[in-house]
């Protein structure tokens, strides 16, 4: 589990559903989301569960 | 016992059990060391404890955002209580709300487990198991902008309106009004939920 990941989707979860602009909010954080992944795509080290395993094989 | 005093008991209640949810994933997650972070998609538990920490997550996650539409039931159910008419223990309504995300808490463990023995047999490299993670996201923003998400985001937002249009009736109208509002919540959330493996650890 990565706690800080869960307290930003808790918040945004409530966000979406307590705050007057919630639908406003869910748009932007799918945005977010989509270029996230689009990031961890092209830069799979951009995840930060990336293990470099080759790395592991060298030594 | 007054409405308000009811009001205030269930709302700490709920709170409660979030901070103590909290409380126990913080705790384990510092109790962890570094080669125990390593990713895999059941965390290397087995099904009951991974059913257990799902439920964790679940009400840490869920119940602070799940408040305003136990109460609002509850409120209903207290002016029947009040008119002297049958009326129906909030616990009901929450017990069904949570025994939908345990359902869903299995079917995750079922798709971790799986692609936990696909990545294995096939021998996937780091940077393929991380590009299924981003597609995990990715997935994750497109459902974010659909019209599903939009439908269940609207009923999720208006206690009153859910409780207008789908109101039934006695200990089983509870359990059911409690799983369809799940249900909703789940269309909200799932994707979200699921996008927490591939970031987490």
């Amino acid at each position: 589990m990565n706690i800080a990941a869960m307290a930003v989707v808790t918040l945004l979860i409530f966000a979406e559903k307590t705050l007057p602009s919630g639908e406003r909010i869910a748009k932007l954080s799918g945005v977010a989301l989509l270029l996230y992944g689009a990031a961890v795509l092209v830069f799979p080290q951009a995840l930060p569960t990336f293990q470099p395993m080759e790395a592991m094989v060298m030594d | 016992m007054a409405l308000i005093l009811q009001r205030n008991i269930i709302l700490a209640l709920l709170i409660v059990v979030a901070a103590a949810a909290w409380t126990v994933l913080v705790w384990q997650w510092l109790g962890m060391d570094a080669d125990m972070r390593m990713y895999s998609p059941t965390m290397g538990m087995k099904a009951p404890l991974f059913l257990a920490v799902w439920m964790i997550m679940m009400i840490a996650m869920m119940f602070p955002t799940a408040a305003p539409m136990v109460l609002t039931f509850h409120r209903v159910q207290a002016g029947k209580r009040g008119r002297g008419e049958t009326f129906v223990s909030t616990w009901f309504f929450v017990a069904a709300y949570m025994l939908l995300w345990g359902a869903m808490g299995a079917l995750a463990f079922a798709g971790a487990a799986g692609g936990e023995l696909i990545a294995t047999h096939a021998g996937m490299s780091a940077a393929t198991a991380a590009r299924i993670g981003g597609a995990l996201l990715l997935m994750a923003g497109a459902y974010q902008l659909s019209p599903l998400k939009d439908l269940c985001l609207a009923k999720c937002r208006t206690p009153i309106g859910f409780i207008l249009t789908s109101w039934r009736d006695g200990q089983w109208g509870a359990v059911r009004m409690g799983l369809e509002h799940g249900l909703f919540c789940l269309g909200c959330c799932w994707l979200l939920f699921l996008a927490l493996f591939p970031s987490g650890s």
